[in-house]
């Protein structure tokens, strides 16, 4: 009879516990540099633009014109995490929004604008399958008579869940 | 006078019988939910109050997946309206895409003892949260687990 009671006194239930855990996002360089080729500037300052694809093309403004032999390419980077997820693109320029050469002790530059696809923005980018390539072109502003040289510098891309 | 004294004997043993009647029924109504998040490189919680608020260390709360604190129906018919809570020390939670995470320190309101009303329905609600610990980049899924608890009458 006190067992019986023991087990009539009492009584328990189960009860489900649930959470969900996302994907970080996150970033990798796929190691092609935005690349603008060989330029050669003229009497008039003009532009040179490489759009941000997988197979970049380039286009001229004003007295810029476009030499052979240079490569035309624009950064690649890939993009993961949780698949269907949106997410939010932001661009840092290079040092002082320009690139730079430096020749003989002088250090000379132009200015560089980026331009990204997915573009820029708030929830621009869509992790369809939990991924997506994303490119870097740019817009660059050649000078009257630019400086002759090798130009250089770095952006950084970072991407985040909206 | 022997009749009479084994009588009542069983009149005791009825009696006793008829009190052991005073049962104690536990309904769970909703799941112990501790909604989505992000984890990070270090280790995080996530922990539910009982009173179904949620806060977080080094995880990033995402997403719109809802959390919220268990909650049961206590049922005592007759005898003492009272009971006593007996919360798990700790379970285990299993992801989808495998892992693992461990929820502990579980609280209830009322804390360790509440009473049934007597004067409505016989019944009260408890509720139930507790802490969700977060591996380092815990691997993504969605994770399910279960724990149980259990209500004497005193």
């Amino acid at each position: 009879m006190v067992l019986v009671a023991g087990s009539a006194m009492a009584a328990s239930a189960t009860a489900n516990a649930t959470a969900k855990v996302f994907q970080p996002i996150a970033i990798t360089a796929g190691g092609t540099a935005l690349s603008f080729g060989n330029i050669v500037a003229g009497a008039v300052s003009g532009t040179v633009t490489v759009t941000p694809a997988a197979s970049a093309t380039s286009s001229t403004t004003g007295g810029v014109t476009l030499a052979s032999g240079g490569s035309i390419t624009a950064a690649n980077f890939t993009v993961t995490g949780e698949t269907g997820a949106t997410y939010t693109i932001a661009l840092t320029g290079p040092t002082g929004g320009n690139v730079s050469a430096l020749v003989a002790g002088t250090t000379y530059t132009m200015p560089l604008t980026l331009t990204a696809s997915p573009a820029a923005g708030t929830g621009t980018g869509t992790l369809t399958g939990g991924t997506q390539p994303l490119y870097v072109g740019g817009t660059l502003t050649v000078g009257a008579s630019q400086q002759a040289g090798s130009y250089s510098g770095t952006f950084s891309v970072s991407v985040s869940y909206n | 006078m022997r009749r009479r004294s084994i009588r009542s004997a069983l009149v005791a043993l009825v009696f006793g019988s008829s009190q052991l009647l005073a049962s104690v029924t536990v309904t769970n109504d909703s799941a112990l939910q501790f909604g989505s998040f992000i984890p990070a490189s270090v280790a995080g919680t996530v922990t539910i109050t009982p009173d179904g608020q949620r806060s977080t260390t080094g995880v990033f709360p995402f997403g719109n997946t809802a959390f919220g604190a268990a909650s049961f129906s206590i049922y005592i018919p007759n005898g003492s309206p009272q009971y006593l809570i007996l919360l798990p020390s700790s379970t285990t939670m299993t992801g989808s895409n495998g892992g693992s995470m461990t929820v502990d320190t579980f609280v209830s309101i009322p804390a360790s003892q509440g009473q049934v009303n007597r004067a409505t329905t016989s019944t009260d609600t408890m509720t139930v949260g507790a802490t969700l610990h977060v591996a380092p980049s815990q691997r993504a899924g969605s994770y399910s687990g279960t724990f149980t608890v259990i209500v004497t009458n005193p």
